[in-house]
């Protein structure tokens, strides 16, 4: 008996544990969500080509009112900014469409953005040849999404308004 | 006890995500793996049963030959991917069946550049024109995630 409530107690202790560094400040670790983003926070420059030569970032939401980070990737076309996911139907993509407050960390430093979905095939002409570029090593002359085709989804990051 | 236990138990668990693939196997060779790319559910393994972990593989089809492609955002190795690279044979699991396979890595530029419309076509959901294989982009420097790619053929097929 008294073996199953030192059990019981590890348990709650590994889980109170867990809570702490997920939501506590952890961030996320590969596919594995975070809590807050730590970092010096800057006010977004005007030119976000120094992004190249990120492979990924982490994009700071919410669940209700605890913090959700994830990592994902980011895309620096003509001056703008955009996030991908690969999967639209995740806890991070929702939330963003839900409210579009994120905050961004590149390379340890903290962005205060806004997120918006974007469907128009023009913004996937842009997008699409620099994610095959940027994370596929696949160079192309025009690239789009075929419409249906795919579970992932875009999102223009823009300055808080 | 309990210690041991659990220790079986966990590996119990280990074993039965290993392990050979099952399933009828299919040693006539096969010249035509269109029905692949059909296919709801495609396992790959090692003859000897393990799987690949942290390397995410898929099959593509191109006008009937048979190619793996695998990439992975980690940098640790695949015990799986390491064994395919060192030569080791493969399996694959279609439909309740398993088709032993050789798989031979592609280096050349040319031979890449063959699969990669299928790859973004079938595997990104993107149509593209000029596609070409840009493994080191001068914009983009250490971005792109970790690829390979094998052409799988049924061992033994003698056709050229």
């Amino acid at each position: 008996m008294r073996w199953i409530l030192r059990a019981a107690f590890c348990f709650v202790l590994v889980l109170a544990v867990a809570f702490v560094a997920v939501f506590g400040g952890a961030g996320p670790i590969t596919f594995l969500p975070g809590g807050v983003l730590w970092g010096e926070t800057r006010e977004p420059p005007a030119d976000w080509s120094f992004t190249d030569r990120v492979g990924e970032i982490q994009v700071q939401t919410h669940v209700g009112p605890l913090p959700w980070s994830v990592t994902t990737w980011v895309m620096s076309v003509d001056g703008d900014l955009f996030i991908a996911a690969n999967d639209c139907d995740r806890v991070w993509t929702h939330r963003v469409m839900d409210d579009p407050d994120i905050r961004l960390r590149i390379d340890g430093v903290i962005y205060e953005m806004q997120a918006h979905r974007e469907s128009d095939r023009s913004v996937g002409a842009r997008v699409a040849p620099v994610v095959l570029a940027k994370y596929m090593g696949i160079g192309v002359d025009s690239a789009n999404w075929v419409p249906g085709e795919q579970n992932g989804c875009v999102f223009r990051v823009e300055p808080r308004t | 006890m309990r210690i041991a236990t659990i220790g079986l138990a966990a590996t119990a668990l280990v074993l039965a995500c290993s392990g050979p693939l099952e399933g009828e196997r299919v040693e006539k060779p096969t010249f035509d793996w269109r029905f692949v790319a059909e296919a709801a559910d495609v396992t790959f393994a090692t003859a000897d049963g393990q799987r690949f972990r942290r390397v995410e593989v898929a099959p593509l089809v191109h006008d009937g030959e048979l190619y793996l492609y695998g990439q992975t955002i980690f940098s640790a190795n695949d015990s799986a991917l390491d064994a395919v690279l060192a030569g080791d044979p493969l399996e694959m699991q279609v439909d309740g069946r398993v088709y032993p396979l050789a798989a031979t890595r592609l280096t050349e530029t040319a031979d890449i550049e063959r699969v990669l419309p299928t790859l973004v076509r079938q595997g990104m959901g993107i149509e593209a024109t000029g596609i070409r294989w840009d493994p080191e982009p001068e914009r983009y420097p250490g971005t792109q995630v970790r690829q390979w790619f094998f052409r799988l053929r049924s061992p033994g097929r003698v056709d050229d």
